[in-house]
């Protein structure tokens, strides 16, 4: 049994710390496969992170467990932060790099993973799920696994424990939330 | 959840005190068919503006599509699509491939499907986002179980026949894909309910309504027989009322046939709806223009009256009674009906082709006359009185011109029926005021917005950061120079106006420069650009694809109050001049038919912070046609 599988068993019976713990042991396995992916793949050939999840829960707890086992949510919760949290940090590096002037590539075990969306959007929908976190927990969270991890819904909706229908429906409302709070200076059409 | 009409008080009692009533609001929303949605929020939101306001602008932000978040990350960062996708689609959708985008079925080509439409004599009916275009458009698809070698030629005949067609009366298609496995129609997608709702809804309908909506079938027919095609199934099902305004769409040429198609009879097999059908047509004849003509009688007849010309309890029965019987009077069914309009329907509905009228043309024509007279007062129930053709044709022009409506995205076609072209507008050298400095008269509000909008001192004022603006009531504005002095404080303030292949164009003023936002239907169509070099030219942010914002900071003067904007829209080409600088100098190609109604509108940084902004001297000068 691996650290990570005790974690999550911890984590399964209400131990706060244990999934707290969990986060940077997931962190770290992300980035480390990003970069591995970055420095064997062909230039401009971009990451999916749903892949890159999906192969740190392979390395990490292993390919035996049972799939419905509800370990499985504490992981992908905490692989979702931890893609956003990459991406962001991508994406704040960019912003540096850019504005600062600083021409020296930030070396690959870093991480720098690819963003396609322009790094200030994904930097403004870091900012805008914050808020939205303080609004609407579950909410958010969905947005954190669809979004920043890119699992589909129904896979998001098995993580949480929630019908496929709820899922597309408090996507439904994330999704409009995020574009107000993100675009929030543009007056919509009026007719 | 909530079914919306009437959303009883319990209902609305438990939204309030929910914990999230915005979130819920928004749902029970999306639930609610999009006609049907102002009525709901209404009942719903009661006096508080505020949590409307909140809930409209997640069901605006819901209903565009978003580069970002429209592709999580998954597809963002991925080199192919993603496999993942929907499982649960039924049997017959097997031939979409899987997305996840919330709410949507799959995908087809580079059409996101977010539902079904309805389902046709052929096919399936889908509303979807063109992912290129950023738009919605309905998609129909041809079954894949009768995508057989004869089915699918008649499907992507029928697309080709009505894409000649384009006409404003008649629903566009944008493109025919017969490549893939299941060949599929992109088609505009008309907001709004079809003839047979309204009917089913409202019973007989005003004189007015039935001419207007005959005009207008008659127009769609005209351009539609004008290129060799014969309709063969006009019912009120068939025909799509958009939007407010209700414009009529013809729809559905699924048994549409070349007039000179030599397989167009085939023995035994009847086509068409029954009811509606012409005498030619129920008895296996060779069907021509005149038989739309016929089936645009019944039409009518039924618009007027409520009631079908020829009915019978069984489908035998109907087919006897349409090749020989004789309609009752509609006057019998509904004595509202005025005389002159009765003998336009039992004329249609002439047992003989040619006992009906010469052409659809002429149709439009005479209702379009029938209408110009109503309007102006006379009794339909007498006999007209002669006099200039040419001036009955000049009446019909300008009142179809006044109704037509905006934001028509669809190629430009010469249009085919003589009454409906518009006479080039008076030329007006003199600036006409738009604001009459004392109240809102020329300007459309809705009830729920009335509040937020006020006349102060000569200026027209709002505090409230708005998804809902003011409009004007005329949404035809063509050619124009319009001038208006906007001051925003702490906010910013726009004027917007809708043409045809832009479909929301903004100027917006800040308090020390403006920005110049464009929503080119066509991302391509567009040329020119930004004439200032501290423009920033930059793809939308989280906005529509295509989207184009200019900005201009440091262009008001400092010691300026009332920053002056003007707009010249002349053919395809639109320049924004601000204090007296041009910022922007753009063509679309693609918009040779742009008319609007001009907008006012107002934002802020925080879209709860109150504002104060005020316009003032708005004015609209009518440019000759060129």
């Amino acid at each position: 049994m691996t650290d990570v599988t005790q974690l999550l068993r911890a984590a399964t019976d209400g131990d706060r710390q244990a999934a707290a713990d969990l986060l940077p042991v997931v962190y770290d396995e992300l980035r480390r496969l990003a970069a591995h992916r970055i420095a064997h793949e062909k230039p401009g050939h971009t990451l999916q992170p749903t892949a890159l999840v999906h192969e740190a829960y392979l390395r990490l707890v292993g390919a035996a467990d049972d799939p419905r086992w509800d370990g499985r949510g504490h992981f992908f919760a905490a692989a979702a932060e931890a893609m956003r949290r990459i991406l962001v940090e991508s994406a704040r590096r960019k912003g540096r790099v850019k504005h600062g002037g600083n021409l020296k590539r930030t070396p690959l075990d870093e991480a720098d993973v690819p963003v396609r969306p322009p790094a200030e959007e994904i930097l403004a929908l870091d900012e805008a799920l914050t808020k939205l976190a303080a609004e609407d927990a579950d909410a958010a969270r969905l947005v954190e696994l669809h979004f920043f991890a890119g699992m589909p819904i129904e896979e998001v909706a098995d993580a949480l424990g929630v019908s496929r229908a709820t899922a597309y429906r408090q996507w439904s409302y994330a999704r409009a939330w995020l574009r107000v709070a993100v675009g929030g200076d543009d007056p919509a059409p009026a007719w | 959840m909530h079914s919306a009409q009437d959303l009883p008080v319990n209902d609305r009692l438990d939204l309030l005190l929910a914990v999230n009533p915005v979130r819920d609001l928004f749902l029970a929303a999306l639930d609610t068919p999009a006609a049907g949605r102002d009525t709901f929020l209404d009942s719903a939101c009661g006096t508080d503006l505020d949590l409307r306001r909140r809930v409209v602008m997640l069901l605006a932000a819901h209903d565009r599509p978003d580069p970002v978040l429209d592709r999580p990350a998954a597809d963002a960062l991925a080199g192919d699509p993603s496999t993942d996708g929907l499982s649960d689609d039924g049997g017959e959708l097997t031939f979409l491939t899987p997305a996840d985008v919330p709410g949507s079925l799959g995908r087809l080509g580079h059409y996101t499907i977010l539902g079904v439409l309805g389902r046709g004599g052929m096919g399936v009916v889908f509303r979807a986002i063109d992912d290129k275009l950023g738009r919605v458009v309905a998609v129909k698809v041809l079954p894949p179980a009768r995508a057989d070698g004869a089915a699918r030629r008649r499907f992507v005949r029928e697309a080709r026949a009505t894409a000649a067609i384009a006409h404003e009366n008649v629903t566009a298609i944008f493109a025919v894909e017969d490549t893939g496995p299941v060949p599929f129609i992109v088609m505009e997608c008309v907001e709004g309910r079809t003839l047979q709702e309204k009917l089913d809804r409202d019973g007989p309908l005003p004189a007015a309504e039935v001419l207007r909506i005959g005009q207008q079938i008659a127009h769609g027919l005209a351009a539609a027989h004008g290129r060799g095609l014969v309709h063969r199934d006009i019912k009120p099902a068939n025909v799509l009322l958009e939007g407010a305004a209700e414009r009529v769409k013809i729809t559905d040429f699924g048994l549409a046939r070349a007039v000179d198609d030599a397989h167009l009879t085939q023995a035994g097999v009847i086509a068409g709806t029954p009811q509606y059908m012409s005498p030619e047509q129920a008895n296996g004849h060779r069907v021509g223009p005149a038989s739309d003509l016929f089936s645009l009688g019944s039409v009518l007849y039924a618009l007027g009256t409520g009631q079908l010309p020829f009915d019978a309890p069984s489908l035998a029965a109907v087919l006897k009674r349409v090749s020989e019987a004789l309609p009752p009077p509609p006057r019998q069914a509904n004595p509202a009906v005025p005389r002159r309009l009765e003998a336009v329907i039992l004329r249609l509905l002439a047992k003989t082709p040619d006992e009906r009228f010469g052409s659809a043309t002429e149709v439009g024509e005479v209702l379009g006359q029938l209408r110009a007279d109503l309007q102006a007062g006379k009794n339909l129930d007498v006999a007209p009185r002669r006099r200039s053709r040419i001036l009955a044709l000049a009446l019909a022009g300008i009142v179809v011109a006044a109704v037509a409506v905006t934001a028509i995205s669809r190629p430009w076609s010469p249009r085919v029926p003589v009454a409906e072209v518009a006479p080039p507008p008076a030329t007006k050298p003199e600036w006409t005021p738009l604001f009459n400095g004392t109240d809102l008269t020329g300007w459309k509000v809705t009830p729920s917005e009335q509040a937020n909008w006020s006349v102060e001192e000569g200026e027209l004022v709002t505090r409230q950061v708005g998804v809902f603006g003011l409009s004007t009531e005329r949404t035809d504005y063509e050619n124009f120079h319009l001038k208006a002095r906007i001051r925003p404080i702490g906010a910013a303030a726009a004027i917007r106006f809708r043409v045809a292949a832009i479909s929301v164009e903004e100027v917006a003023v800040y308090s020390t420069g403006f920005r110049l936002r464009l929503h080119p239907r066509d991302g391509d169509a567009l040329t020119g650009g930004a004439v200032r070099e501290s423009y920033d030219l930059r793809p939308g942010r989280l906005g529509q694809p295509g989207t184009r914002l200019f900005n201009s900071p440091d262009t008001v003067p400092a010691d300026d109050p009332w920053p002056l904007v003007e707009v010249i829209c002349e053919g395809p080409r639109i320049r924004v001049v601000a204090c007296g600088k041009t910022l922007a100098d753009v063509s679309d190609a693609g918009s040779r038919h742009r008319r609007g109604a001009i907008g006012l509108t107002a934002g802020g940084p925080e879209p709860d912070k109150p504002l104060d902004v005020r316009f003032k001297d708005i004015e609209i000068k009518e440019l000759p046609a060129d």
